[in-house]
C-alpha cells in the first residue's frame, strides 16, 4: 500500500514537471516575436561566401580611400587656385602697365566718335553705340591681339610650373574671355547713357 | 487492541498525503519559478535578436539608398545598369509593370551579419522614385525596414552657379561674366534673393556684392564651393551625359506639336525671330492668352531682328505657359559676350503679381504648373519616341525658360515662374523704374551672372520647390535620393 502510494504520487508529480516543460517549450507561451513586417517582396535567404564578404570590405575601404583623395585633390587645386588669386591683380597691373599706350590710342582715336554719340545721347538719356558691334562686343583685344590666348601664358594655363595668376589657369585672356574680341568700354550692352562713367584711361583689371 | 492499531495506521496515511502536498506545492512553485525565468530570459533573447535585427534591416536600407544615390549621380548609363555594374552589384530578380526589383546581400560593414538589400524600380528610363527594403535575419526573428525614396533636386538654392569663378571680389558685370554671381544693387529699388526652403545662392565660385546696401546673412548661402567636398558637379557641360536638360529633347516637343503657332511649319518651332516676333505680338499675358507648351525660337547671329525684341517692338511682351527654350544657333555665339538684349516683358508661366510687396516672402506667387486650354500642347501629350525621346510624364517639372550656348540679357519686366537654366552666363539689369523683374523659381547657370537693380524697381528671385523637384533632367542629372518616408 504505502509503496504504491509513493508510486502515484511520484506519476503525479512527473506529470506536473511535464506539463511545465511542455508549457514552457510552446511558443504560443512566450511573447510572441515580432514577425517581419512585409513588403510585398521576396526575402530570401541572407548568404554570402567569405570572398564575397571579403570583397565587400575591400570595396568600403577602397570607396573611403579614393574619397579622401578626391578631397585632398580638390584641396590641392583649391590652394593653387588661391595662391595665385593672391597674385592676380599684381600680374594684372603689369599689363594693364605693359599695354597702356595702346589702351590710350584706342580710347583717343574712338574718342570723337564717342563723343559725337554721347551728344546724341543728351537728348534722350542714350543712345545706340557705334563703335562695337551694336550689343556691346569690340572687333579686336586689345590685350590680348585678338588671339584670345591669356598674354602672360600664352594659353597654356601654366606659369613657372604653377597656375597662371592672370588667367588662373584658363588660358584665356581676361579681357575678351578667350574670344579674341573685348567688351566695349564706351557702352554697356551697346547703349552710351549719358549718366554712365566714361571709358577707363586704363585697361581694366577685370 | 485492533481499534487501537487500526487509528495508527490511519495517522501514517494522513502524514503522507500532508508530506505529498507539501512536497507538490514546493516542486510547483519551484517549476513555475524556472518556468518564468526561462519565459523571461527566452523574450529577452527574442527581444534582443528583434532590435538587432531591427537595425541591420535598416542599416541594410541605408546602403542601399547611398548605393542607388550613387547609381544615381553617375553620369553614364541608365540607372538599372548602374546598379547591375556597381562594384557591389546588384542582381535584377525581377520585371513587372509594378517595376524592375534589383537585389544584393549586404556583409560588410556589418560583423559577422548578413542583410538582403532590395531596390524596387519603377519601369522607366528615368524612375523618379523607388522603393527599398532591407531585411536582415538574427536567431529566429526576421525584420524589414522599407523606405520609400525620390529622386529630387539636390541643389536647393535660388541661385546655382556651377562655375568656378575667380578670386575677384567686386561686384561688376566684369565680375559675373568670369563666373561669379555679382549682385549689384542701391538704395533706389529692393533686389531681393529668397531662399526660401533651400539657400539664397550656391555657387562654385564668388558670390560678391556691396555690403553698404545689402545685408545677407552668410548661413544664407554657400560661396566658393570649387575644390571642395561640397563642389557643384558641372551640370551645363553642353553634348555630354552630364548636362542638365536635354535640349534637343525640348525641340522634339516644339516640332510634334500640332497646331502649333508657327504658321508655316504648323508646330511650335520658330526658325527666326522675325517669324516668332510678328506671332508673339498676338499673344498676352491673359489666362487663355498666352501660347502654350514649348515654344522654341532659332536665334542666329546673322539674324536682322536681334535687336528687335524691344518692349516698343512686342508692347504685350512674350507670353508662354510652358517652356521657351532659346536655341542659339550658327556661329558666332559664345557662353558671355555675345547677347541679345531684350527689353519686351519675358512672362512665362506668369504669377499674379497684383499683391507683390517685395519685403513680404509670403506674396511671391507662382504660376507654376501653367494650366493648359489646349491639351494637345501639353509636353506631356506630345509623343516625341518618333524621335528617340522619352515622352515627358505629368510628373516632371519643366523648366520654364532655357537657353542654349549665348546669352540672354534681360533688361525689361520678367515674370517667370519655374526654372530658368543656362549653360552660359546669365544678365539680368533692371534698367528702369518701376519695372519688375521676377522669377519664383531657380536659376541654374554656367557661366556666372550679373544681377543688377540700380532704379527705382524691383527684383525678386525666390526659390520654389515645388517647380524644381521632379525636374525633367537628362538621366536624372542634379538629382540626389531623398527619403519621402521610412514605412512604419
Amino acid at each position: 500500500m504505502r509503496q504504491r502510494t509513493h508510486f502515484f504520487f511520484a506519476a503525479f508529480l512527473l506529470g506536473i514537471l511535464v506539463c511545465w516543460w511542455s508549457w514552457g517549450r510552446n511558443p504560443g507561451s512566450t511573447a510572441p516575436e515580432t514577425p517581419a513586417v512585409s513588403a510585398g517582396l521576396n526575402q530570401p535567404a541572407a548568404t554570402v561566401s567569405d570572398s564575397e564578404r571579403q570583397t565587400q570590405f575591400d570595396q568600403l575601404e577602397q570607396e573611403k580611400q579614393a574619397y579622401a583623395d578626391e578631397i585632398s585633390r580638390r584641396d590641392s587645386l583649391r590652394e593653387k587656385r588661391q595662391r595665385a588669386g593672391a597674385r592676380t591683380e599684381g600680374f594684372r597691373k603689369q599689363l594693364q602697365f605693359s599695354r597702356s599706350d595702346a589702351w590710350a590710342k584706342m580710347i583717343a582715336s574712338n574718342a570723337p566718335a564717342y563723343e559725337k554719340i554721347r551728344a546724341a545721347a543728351a537728348n534722350k538719356g542714350s543712345a545706340p553705340c557705334t563703335l562695337c558691334n551694336g550689343r556691346g562686343t569690340m572687333s579686336f583685344c586689345v590685350l590680348c591681339g585678338n588671339s584670345g590666348q591669356c598674354p602672360s601664358c600664352n594659353g597654356t594655363g601654366q606659369f613657372e610650373g604653377n597656375l597662371c595668376p592672370t588667367c588662373l589657369g584658363s588660358g584665356k585672356c581676361y579681357l575678351c574671355v578667350g574670344k579674341g574680341r573685348m567688351i566695349c568700354p564706351f557702352c554697356d550692352d551697346g547703349e552710351v547713357g549719358v549718366k554712365a562713367p566714361l571709358p577707363p584711361q586704363n585697361l581694366p583689371l577685370h | 487492541m485492533k481499534t487501537v492499531t487500526i487509528r495508527k495506521h490511519g495517522e501514517r496515511g494522513g502524514s503522507m498525503i500532508v508530506l505529498c502536498l507539501v512536497t507538490v506545492t514546493v516542486v510547483t512553485i519551484a517549476a513555475g519559478i524556472t518556468a518564468l525565468v526561462a519565459q523571461g530570459s527566452k523574450v529577452t533573447l527574442s527581444r534582443s535578436n528583434m532590435i538587432s535585427a531591427q537595425e541591420f534591416a535598416q542599416g541594410a536600407a541605408v546602403i542601399a539608398c547611398s548605393d542607388l544615390n550613387t547609381a544615381l549621380t553617375k553620369t553614364t548609363g541608365t540607372l538599372g545598369n548602374n546598379l547591375v555594374s556597381a562594384v557591389n552589384s546588384y542582381a535584377q530578380v525581377s520585371s513587372s509593370s509594378a517595376g524592375v526589383l534589383y537585389q544584393r546581400t549586404i556583409a560588410a560593414p556589418f560583423s559577422n551579419q548578413t542583410a538582403i538589400a532590395q531596390i524596387l524600380l519603377p519601369n522607366t528610363n528615368s524612375p523618379s522614385s523607388a522603393k527599398i527594403t532591407g531585411s536582415a535575419r538574427v536567431g529566429a526573428v526576421t525584420q524589414t525596414a522599407t523606405v520609400n525614396v525620390r529622386m529630387a533636386w539636390g541643389y536647393p538654392a535660388a541661385i546655382v552657379s556651377v562655375n568656378d569663378g575667380t578670386t575677384d571680389t567686386s561686384n561688376t558685370k566684369a565680375v559675373g561674366q568670369a563666373g561669379n554671381v555679382a549682385i549689384d544693387g542701391d538704395v533706389k529699388g529692393p533686389i531681393v534673393i529668397d531662399g526660401g526652403a533651400g539657400l539664397a545662392v550656391m555657387a562654385n565660385g564668388r558670390i560678391n556684392y556691396d555690403t553698404n546696401y545689402l545685408k545677407i546673412p552668410a548661413a544664407s548661402y554657400s560661396m566658393t564651393n570649387q575644390g571642395t567636398a561640397n563642389q557643384i558637379p558641372d551640370y551645363t557641360a553642353q553634348g555630354t551625359s552630364n548636362t542638365l536638360f536635354q535640349l534637343a529633347r525640348f525641340m522634339a516637343v516644339a516640332d510634334l506639336t500640332p497646331n502649333g503657332y508657327n504658321p508655316t511649319t504648323k508646330n511650335n518651332h520658330f526658325t527666326n525671330l522675325s517669324s516668332f516676333i510678328t506671332v508673339a505680338k498676338q499673344y498676352t499675358n491673359a489666362f487663355t492668352k498666352a501660347m502654350e507648351g514649348v515654344v522654341v525660337v532659332d536665334v542666329k547671329m546673322t539674324d536682322l531682328d536681334l535687336l528687335n525684341l524691344t518692349s516698343a517692338t512686342l508692347p504685350n511682351g512674350i507670353n508662354v505657359k510652358g517652356t521657351l527654350l532659346l536655341n542659339f544657333t550658327g556661329t558666332g555665339w559664345d557662353p558671355v559676350s555675345e547677347k541679345i538684349m531684350v527689353t519686351a516683358a519675358i512672362n512665362v508661366n506668369a504669377a499674379n503679381l497684383s499683391k507683390l510687396v517685395p519685403a513680404d516672402p509670403s506674396t511671391y506667387t507662382s504660376g507654376y504648373p501653367p494650366v493648359y486650354t489646349t491639351a494637345n500642347r501639353n509636353p506631356i501629350n506630345i509623343n516625341i519616341t518618333s524621335k528617340g525621346f522619352e515622352n515627358f510624364k505629368a510628373s516632371d517639372d519643366m523648366p520654364a525658360v532655357i537657353y542654349s550656348t549665348g546669352c540672354l540679357d534681360i533688361h525689361g519686366n520678367c515674370n517667370i515662374s519655374g526654372v530658368l537654366y543656362t549653360p552660359c552666363y546669365v544678365e539680368m539689369e533692371n534698367l528702369k523704374d518701376g519695372q519688375i523683374q521676377y522669377i519664383k523659381g531657380m536659376v541654374i547657370m554656367g557661366s556666372g551672372m550679373y544681377y543688377q537693380n540700380k532704379n527705382a524697381a524691383t527684383n525678386i528671385i525666390s526659390y520654389d520647390e515645388k517647380s524644381v523637384d521632379a525636374l525633367a533632367t537628362f538621366g536624372n542629372a542634379g538629382k540626389q535620393v531623398t527619403v519621402s518616408y521610412w514605412e512604419p
